[in-house]
């Protein structure tokens, strides 16, 4: 196992570290992938991922979830590295592009789960602490509110209207807007 | 699990995203939990004594043709809410048609040619009504004759008692039947709107038929006159001549901005809009007429540029100087209703201009209902970004029967 900063990029590259799921799934990892995670990040800088990495809040469906992002953005990372580096003509400018709409369609299919998953991944991304999965996330559970009257909003999320007829309309006081 | 049950953190984040307060009252309608959640939200920016930012303007698209009664047909797109539709909306009389807006959510509406009810403003919100003058009082205390208004700005909400309306008319009488524009204006309780004639001003083609903006600004009507001259109407009522309404009229000569016009574009139209205190000109471009948008141009009014031989600076002392960008600004151009606000306050939002397709506002045969044109085109409507290109970020609309679309601010 390479130690963090070592400045050894080839090794690192290579490096695999083991992510064990609440349920005591092992996943094998390379360390580019995992360390899209800041949580995983700082335990690798600390020298404690010896043995795998015990992630107790995360379930073995989310964490496979989780780690196919993490693989396909990793790729993406590496690869604005490699372009950065090298000449920025017009051919490089249209793989780029190409790339990101890609990547932007991966991301739309993985936002293709159900209610619960993409809460669970929520608090998973927060957990690990995976900016880009938890901008997405939380931005797919915004879009799904914005525009919808409460009755579509609780059909949605399966949700039992517990206010009582003088809340609401207190509510309504407060909220100008909010007929319907 | 939902969203009540996730961390503060994720909460605020999810609701950084949702900067619409119409959005966020549902969602507190939604259940208590939810409800919690929405307030101490707020709660936490009230601590920070952070006010949220003013509402942005909705895009209100009037019903493409009569529909039932009690049913809201009319669409209100919230660009807060990224566009979508908000609220269906039944703003009666369901065949009037909208000339302007006013801070507040008031609507002005004009029932048709010839009228059937009493043009109106309408607060969308509380359900109240003022009723607009009908007819138009010709100057000289001429007869009284029929108005059709096509845009109007208000000095106040149209409720306030010190209201006063300026507005492009066509007034109608039976021998004179079109064709005859001019400027009315009235105050909030009037019967007649009066005809009021600006000073001729030799020098510059009739002023008087080309007036295409108003907005009130700094205590006076600015009204942009053609070549993109400005006509400051400054109303004042006097108490001594049982508090009638008088007007200072000045003149403001502006050195042409013809060069900076790109021959290949053609300028569909023309607005007056107040930006941090100042007045900004728009114009707005398409390749070609009954084109759809394609370009803006954003200027700012100046001193006029003395080498300029031509148009000098003695007889033409101000100038329209171009701006490269639209520094942060969220423009919303329509006549008379035309606002601006700042991107910043939006976090996800980037400056840019919004347009609604008010092309045929001026166009008689759709007004008049005479000739076969007598649809309202509501297709042109969307959001055009400093990359110059128009994302058409609103609902699609059929064209309509009744009305342009026009902004509600809310």
């Amino acid at each position: 196992m390479a130690s963090a900063g070592s400045g050894d990029e080839k090794a690192a590259a290579a490096a695999m570290i083991t992510l064990i799921s609440s349920d005591n799934e092992k996943f094998e990892v390379t360390e580019a992938t995992a360390t899209l995670s800041q949580t995983i990040r700082h335990m690798i800088e600390d020298g404690c991922t010896d043995g795998g990495v015990p992630l107790p809040n995360v379930t073995s469906k989310i964490l496979a979830r989780v780690i196919e992002y993490c693989k396909k953005h990793a790729t993406a990372a590496a690869g604005e590295e490699g372009s950065s580096s090298s000449f920025s003509d017009a051919a490089f400018l249209e793989v780029d592009r190409a790339f990101l709409e890609e990547l932007e369609e991966f991301d739309d299919a993985f936002l293709e789960v159900d209610r619960a998953t993409l809460f669970d991944l929520i608090l998973a991304a927060n957990y690990l602490d995976i900016k880009g999965l938890l901008n997405l996330t939380c931005q797919k559970v915004a879009d799904s509110v914005k525009g919808k009257t409460p009755e579509q909003i609780r059909e949605m999320y399966n949700i039992v209207n517990d206010l009582t007829p003088e809340e609401e309309a207190e509510i309504r006081r407060e909220t100008q807007w909010a007929f319907e | 699990m939902s969203f009540a049950d996730l961390p503060e953190d994720n909460q605020r984040q999810i609701l950084s995203s949702i900067p619409c307060p119409v959005d966020r009252g549902r969602m507190s309608l939604v259940c208590r939990s939810w409800r919690r959640v929405i307030r101490r939200h707020r709660g936490q920016l009230e601590g920070r004594l952070l006010q949220p930012p003013p509402p942005l303007p909705w895009l209100l698209l009037r019903a493409p043709s009569p529909l039932g009664l009690g049913l809201g047909s009319d669409r209100a797109a919230c660009v807060l809410s990224g566009g979508r539709v908000h609220h269906f909306l039944d703003v009666a009389p369901h065949h009037a048609r909208f000339f302007g807006s006013h801070d507040g959510a008031w609507l002005l509406l004009d029932a048709g040619f010839p009228r059937d009810a009493a043009p109106r403003a309408i607060n969308v919100r509380t359900g109240v009504v003022e009723r607009l003058p009908e007819g138009l009082l010709g100057r000289g205390g001429a007869p009284l004759d029929d108005m059709v208004v096509h845009a109007a700005a208000l000095s106040s909400t149209p409720d306030n008692a010190a209201c006063i309306a300026a507005a492009i008319v066509t007034r109608v009488d039976e021998e004179e039947w079109h064709q005859r524009r001019c400027i009315a204006l009235w105050r909030k309780g009037w019967e007649l709107a009066h005809e009021h004639v600006p000073p001729p001003a030799y020098d510059v083609i009739n002023l008087r038929s080309w007036i295409c903006d108003i907005v009130y600004h700094e205590g006076a009507f600015h009204m942009l006159a053609q070549g993109n001259h400005i006509r400051v109407c400054e109303p004042e009522v006097k108490q001594e001549y049982d508090d009638d309404l008088f007007v200072n009229w000045e003149m403001r000569r502006f050195q042409p901005v013809g060069a900076c016009y790109d021959r290949k574009l053609f300028v569909h139209d023309r607005y007056l809009v107040v930006s941090r205190g100042e007045l900004l000109l728009v114009l707005r471009f398409a390749p070609g007429p009954n084109q759809p948008t394609s370009n803006f141009k954003l200027y700012q009014a100046t001193a006029a540029d003395a080498t300029n031989a031509y148009f000098p600076a003695a007889q033409y002392p101000w100038a329209w100087s171009e701006l490269d960008t639209l520094g942060g600004r969220m423009l919303f151009i329509g006549k008379g209703c035309s606002r601006s606000y700042d991107s910043d306050l939006y976090p996800g939002f980037e400056a840019g201009i919004y347009l609604l397709d008010d092309g045929m506002f001026y166009d008689d045969a759709v007004i008049f209902g005479n000739g076969d044109a007598t649809r309202y085109p509501c297709c042109d409507n969307g959001n055009w970004t400093e990359d110059g290109r128009v994302q058409r970020c609103f609902p699609r609309s059929d064209l309509s029967d009744h009305s342009a679309p026009v902004w509600l601010l809310p």
